[in-house]
C-alpha cells in the first residue's frame, strides 16, 4: 500500500534550537562583547553547521504492506514498510496505531531503525499476530525519517488500515453417530437403501447380479440355497450451520482469554465443518439476517477455508432486523441444519422452528455455558441477566416443544446422542406440515 | 476544547509508556539546567531564587514535550542570564556550563526522534557519542582560542566587532532559507 505524502523535509526542533539559539548568544556576545557567552553558543553552533552542511536532498518514498492478508487466530504475520530513495536517511521510525485484538511485537507497535551505511532502500518489519477471529485492521500509524544530525525530518502517514483477515481456530470436535438424511452418492454414511457399502445390511437370496464375493457360504450350505450378505449403500451428507450472531453474551478475551458466546459459537461451527468436511460430507454456511457471510454447500478442504473466511466475516449484533418470513435458506431436503444460537430471541426461534416445519433435521447448538457471569458485581444487571435466562428458557420449551433437540456445545460428542436419536426417528413415517 | 484534552490525554498517555531510556534523556534537561546554574554560581554570578524556579519549571517542560520548542526557551534563558548575571571572564566554569549546554541540547534531540516508548538503536547511539565528542572537542577549541588569545578578544576593536556582525548576519541569512524556504 502506498503511504500518502506528507509534506517534504522539515526541520526539526533540535535544528531551529541549534540555529536560533546559537543565533540569539553569538549575538549577545557581539554587541556586548562578551567572549563567555560566544563559548556557550559554540557547541550550538557546531551543531547548527554541521546539520546545515549534511542537509538532505533525497525524497524518500515509503509503502506499507501486509505480508500476508490472512492467518489464523494467534498466528503471526508482519507489517513491512518499505522506504525507497533513502540514502539520505539516518533513523527511520513506524509506530503502528494500536488496535484491539491485534498484538504487535515490540507490544506498543514501534520500532526504529538506524542507517549505519546509507542505503537506497531502507525495511521495516513489525510483526503482529491477531488474538481473535474476524477482519482486523492493521497498518495505520505514523512513520517518519530523520536525516544526518537530527536536523530534517519527513513524516509519512499511511492514509488506509490495512484489513487482516482472521481466520477461527476451530474448537475441538468429533462425532460418530451417522447424520440422519445421507443423500449424496458418495461419504461415509450409512444410508436407508441397501448398495456397495461395508455395514451389514442383510443375508438374503442370491440374485443375479450379485458378487460371488458376497456369497455366505455357510447359510448357503445349511438352507440349500445360495445367500449373499448385503450392505447398506454409504452416502455423504449435507450439513448447514446456521449462525445466529445477534446476541453477544460474556466478555471475548481473544484465544487466551474466555470465550464469549459468539467465540464459542464461531468456533463451534468451524470445528464442526472440519469434522463433517473431513468425513466427506457437505457442509454450508448461513448467518441469520446476512448473506455476505453465507458460503453455499460444498465439499472439500477448499469448503473448509471459504467457511472459516465467512465466520471471520461475522459482526457481532447481526440479524436484530431479521424477518423470519422472509427467510430463504437454499437448502434441499434432507440437509441437517445445525443451528448455533443462544436463543435470546423470539426471531431465531421462529426462524428454527420454520425450518423444522418444511421437514428439515433441524438441531439447535447452545453456546451458553452453564457458568456464563453476565454483568458480575452490579446487581441490577444480575438481576436482569436472570430474568433474561426465565425467558431464554421459555423460549427452549418452545424450540424443544417443537421437537427440535437442543444440545449444550461441549466439543467432541456433542452431536451423537441427537443424531442418533433423529437417524432412528427418520427410519419412522412421519408427516410434514408445507 | 475536546481536541485540547485529546492532546492532553495523549500526552499523559505517552509519559506513561515511557521507555527507561527516554526518561534518562529527559531528565538531563532539569539537570543540564542545574549544572548550568550551578557553575554560573561557581563563576561568581548571581542567582536568584525566582529564577532559579523559572528555569526547573522550564526544565521539566521540556522533559514532559521535548519536541517542542521549549528546549530553545530553556537555552535562551540560561543563555542571557549567564550574559546578565555572570562575569565576563572565560574560565573553566564557562566551558562546563557550555558542555553542559550541549549535554541538555543533545539529550532532547535524542529524545524527540520518536514517540515516548520508542527506545534508539545502539548504532545511533554510539553516532551520537561520537558527534557529542566532536562538537565538545570544537567548543574547548573554541574556549581554549578564547581564554588564550594574546590581546583578549573582550578587547577587539571595532572592526573586529563588525566583523563578528557581518558574518552572523550571513549565517542569519543562511540559516532563514534553511529554514523557512523549507516549512
Amino acid at each position: 500500500m502506498q503511504a500518502a505524502e506528507g509534506p517534504s523535509w522539515r526541520p526539526t526542533d533540535a535544528f531551529v534550537r541549534a540555529c536560533l539559539g546559537s543565533l540569539a548568544l553569538v549575538l549577545v556576545a557581539v554587541l556586548a562583547g562578551r567572549p563567555d557567552v560566544l563559548v556557550l553558543a559554540s557547541p550550538l553552533l557546531l551543531v547548527a553547521v554541521a546539520s546545515a552542511v549534511r542537509r538532505p536532498g533525497s525524497v524518500p518514498q515509503v509503502q506499507a504492506r501486509l505480508l500476508h492478508t490472512s492467518l489464523r487466530e494467534g498466528e503471526g504475520t508482519a507489517v513491512r514498510t518499505t522506504f525507497r530513495d533513502a540514502s539520505d536517511v539516518e533513523h527511520a521510525v513506524v509506530a503502528l496505531a494500536p488496535h484491539r485484538w491485534v498484538a504487535y511485537d515490540p507490544p506498543l507497535g514501534v520500532r526504529d531503525l538506524a542507517v549505519d551505511v546509507p542505503r537506497e532502500t531502507l525495511t521495516v518489519d513489525i510483526p503482529v499476530s491477531s488474538r481473535r477471529w474476524g477482519k482486523r485492521s492493521v497498518g495505520d500509524g505514523m512513520v517518519a525519517v530523520t536525516s544526518a544530525w537530527g536536523a530534517f525530518r519527513r513524516r509519512l502517514e499511511p492514509p488506509h488500515a490495512m484489513t487482516l483477515t482472521t481466520l477461527p481456530v476451530p474448537g475441538a470436535f468429533d462425532a460418530h453417530a451417522p447424520t440422519p438424511h445421507p443423500i449424496g452418492l458418495v461419504g461415509t454414511n450409512p444410508a436407508r437403501r441397501p448398495g456397495e457399502g461395508s455395514e451389514f445390511a442383510s443375508i438374503r437370496p442370491f440374485t443375479a447380479g450379485d458378487r460371488l464375493h458376497r456369497v455366505q457360504w455357510r447359510v448357503s450350505l445349511r438352507t440349500g440355497t445360495l445367500h449373499v450378505t448385503s450392505t447398506v449403500a454409504e452416502q455423504d451428507a449435507g450439513i448447514l450451520l446456521l449462525l445466529d450472531t445477534s446476541a453477544e453474551l460474556g466478555e471475548p478475551g481473544g484465544l487466551d482469554g474466555e470465550a464469549s458466546t459468539l467465540d464459542v459459537t464461531v468456533r463451534a461451527a468451524g470445528a464442526i465443518a472440519e469434522h463433517y468436511l473431513r468425513r466427506g460430507d457437505r457442509v454450508g454456511l448461513r448467518v441469520l439476517g446476512r448473506s455476505s457471510s453465507s458460503v453455499p454447500v460444498g465439499a472439500g478442504i477448499r469448503q473448509l477455508r471459504r467457511l472459516l473466511e465467512g465466520l471471520a466475516r461475522v459482526v457481532p449484533g447481526e440479524g436484530r432486523r431479521l424477518d423470519p418470513a422472509r427467510m430463504h435458506f437454499g437448502v434441499s431436503g434432507g440437509t441437517v441444519v445445525i443451528m448455533l444460537s443462544p436463543m435470546l430471541s423470539d426471531r431465531a426461534v421462529t426462524a428454527t422452528v420454520m425450518l423444522a416445519r418444511r421437514g428439515l433435521t433441524v438441531v439447535v447448538v447452545d453456546p451458553v455455558a452453564p457458568d456464563l457471569a453476565v454483568g458480575a458485581g452490579d446487581p441490577r444487571v444480575e438481576v436482569a441477566w436472570r430474568l433474561r435466562l426465565l425467558e431464554r428458557d421459555l423460549l427452549l420449551e418452545r424450540v424443544q416443544s417443537a421437537g427440535i433437540p437442543v444440545v449444550p456445545w461441549r466439543g467432541p460428542g456433542t452431536l451423537d446422542d441427537v443424531l442418533r436419536r433423529l437417524g432412528r426417528q427418520a427410519a419412522l413415517p412421519r408427516l410434514v406440515r408445507r | 476544547m475536546s481536541s485540547a484534552v485529546a492532546r492532553w490525554s495523549d500526552l499523559l498517555d505517552g509519559l506513561s509508556r515511557l521507555a527507561v531510556q527516554q526518561r534518562l534523556l529527559r531528565a538531563s534537561a532539569p539537570v543540564g539546567a542545574s549544572v548550568v546554574l550551578l557553575l554560573e554560581r561557581l563563576a561568581g554570578g548571581t542567582v536568584q531564587p525566582w529564577f532559579l524556579a523559572v528555569a526547573l519549571a522550564q526544565a521539566l517542560l521540556v522533559a514532559v514535550i521535548p519536541d517542542s520548542s521549549a528546549c530553545l526557551v530553556l537555552v535562551l534563558l540560561l543563555g542571557v542570564h549567564w550574559a546578565l548575571f555572570a562575569p565576563p571572564e572565560v574560565t573553566g566554569w564557562v566551558l562546563g556550563a557550555a558542555l553542559a549546554l550541549l549535554g541538555v541540547h543533545l539529550a532532547i534531540t535524542l529524545a524527540s526522534y520518536g514517540p515516548p516508548s520508542l527506545v534508539l538503536h545502539r548504532v545511533l547511539l554510539l553516532r551520537w557519542a561520537r558527534r557529542a565528542g566532536l562538537v565538545a572537542a570544537g567548543t574547548a577549541a573554541t574556549w581554549g582560542l578564547v581564554r588564550f588569545w594574546p590581546s583578549g578578544l573582550g578587547s577587539a576593536g571595532g572592526w573586529a566587532t563588525g566583523l563578528a556582525l557581518l558574518a552572523t548576519l550571513a549565517w542569519t541569512l543562511r540559516l532563514t532559507r534553511l529554514l523557512v524556504a523549507r516549512r
